[in-house]
């Protein structure tokens, strides 16, 4: 396989998952550039860390108005968009955004789980790019972008049988997102009616950035019949796996 | 499908590999993507509670140190750096082994990976890319980390 061999693999934990970046041998000096746009993506999203935007905001009495990064502020419009498009499937938090801050106008729970991720990937392919990549792969546990020509085999796991794996066919220039109650009886909290959910089946979206890709995931999730119609309000695929 | 030219969809084939492994970085390849230029002088380590610690102090100060994490049906391992002040300088995955059956606690089975290095692919279904749906949490992981800061903490802080 000298394809293999070309190619050159990085693995980190962040963003509460491990994220591998792939990349041709002769671009392999650009992985650095990657890792930190995914690395600011993670200081600046976690919940764990007191200093994160989202942290900040959730610490924030009503009234209060919070600075944040530019990234933020793009996940935060992006998550509202969303949430529109999707008829409330898509959980948002009131929040008012001004120029480069935000008005919490009563206390939140954020959380940019559902998104931040797939947001991260598509900085870190920009970074890759930048940097001189013109092909390669960003799969932040699950969510992932590939870039570049050479079409590209997706695999998803089977989701009642996640040692299974499903080649569903190729991708070029596409993020691939899936959810779905993998290796657990995983829960899904549904926003419009506050009642949780327990699929036993899996969802897989395949939309042009990872952002979209691993935001559409939940909605999905709860509408499977209504699945390619949501997906299609974006230009993305939706895939249901029984 | 006229959205979407670049997908090309495959008639649906299911299969279970073996086990999903991929090989990122050999222990020295590590070593110099933490510490660039640094020598490396291993140190013995007996710990019956961590059998695959293994640990290097560093020419410039500071540890280097590799261990592994078993997950359920995972096993990684992983290399962090540490500064001469006890500080996190980097963490690499070296090795990220998957499967589901329940061989990967199997000393014996493990042992074909031992040795192998990111140019000298294994002859497992490790490449297997693009993998979609894992959601496998770091959290054996993180926990690893904090347990090598402990064990800075009480072991090496005073070396």
């Amino acid at each position: 396989m000298s394809r293999l061999s070309s190619n050159v693999r990085r693995a980190r934990p962040l963003l509460g998952t491990l994220v591998e970046i792939r990349l041709p041998r002769e671009a392999a000096g650009a992985i650095e550039e990657g890792f930190e746009a995914l690395e600011r993506v993670h200081r600046l999203m976690s919940r764990q860390d007191s200093e994160s935007d989202v942290s900040r905001i959730n610490a924030a009495s009503a009234g209060n108005v919070i600075a944040i990064d530019p990234w933020t502020m793009a996940v935060l419009q992006r998550a509202k968009e969303i949430h529109a498009l999707t008829d409330g499937l898509f959980h948002w938090e009131q929040l008012e955004m001004l120029d480069s801050a935000v008005h919490v106008k009563q206390r939140v729970r954020l959380t940019l789980d559902g998104i931040a991720k797939g947001y991260a990937v598509d900085r870190a392919v920009d970074a890759l790019r930048r940097a001189g990549a013109d092909c390669g792969a960003v799969n932040a546990g699950g969510d992932l972008r590939v870039f570049g020509k050479q079409p590209e085999p997706i695999y998803v796991r089977h989701p009642r049988s996640p040692g299974k794996l499903v080649h569903i066919g190729q991708v070029a220039e596409a993020a691939v997102a899936s959810s779905g109650a993998y290796f657990s009886a995983a829960e899904f909290f549904d926003p419009r009616t506050g009642k949780v959910v327990k699929p036993g089946y899996g969802i897989t979206v395949i939309a042009l950035d990872c952002t979209t890709a691993d935001a559409l995931t939940k909605p999905c999730l709860l509408e499977p019949n209504r699945s390619s119609v949501i997906a299609a309000r974006f230009g993305a695929l939706a895939v249901v796996m029984q | 499908m006229a959205l979407w030219p670049a997908f090309v969809a495959a008639p649906v084939a299911i299969f279970a590999p073996a086990a999903h492994a991929a090989v990122y970085l050999s222990v020295e390849q590590a070593q110099q993507a933490v510490f660039p230029g640094a020598r490396f002088t291993q140190e013995a380590l007996a710990l019956p509670d961590a059998p695959d610690r293994k640990l290097w102090r560093v020419s410039e100060g500071g540890w280097f140190i590799v261990d592994a994490v078993f997950g359920k049906h995972e096993l990684i391992t992983y290399a962090v750096g540490l500064g001469a002040d006890g500080s996190v300088r980097g963490v690499e995955i070296l090795e990220y082994l998957e499967s589901y059956g329940y061989q990967i606690r199997d000393a014996a089975w493990r042992r074909q990976f031992a040795g192998k290095t990111a140019r000298d692919p294994l002859k497992l279904d490790q490449d297997i890319r693009n993998i979609s749906g894992a959601t496998l949490s770091c959290r054996h992981l993180t926990d690893g980390i904090k347990r090598l800061l402990g064990f800075y903490e009480s072991a090496l802080k005073q070396r």
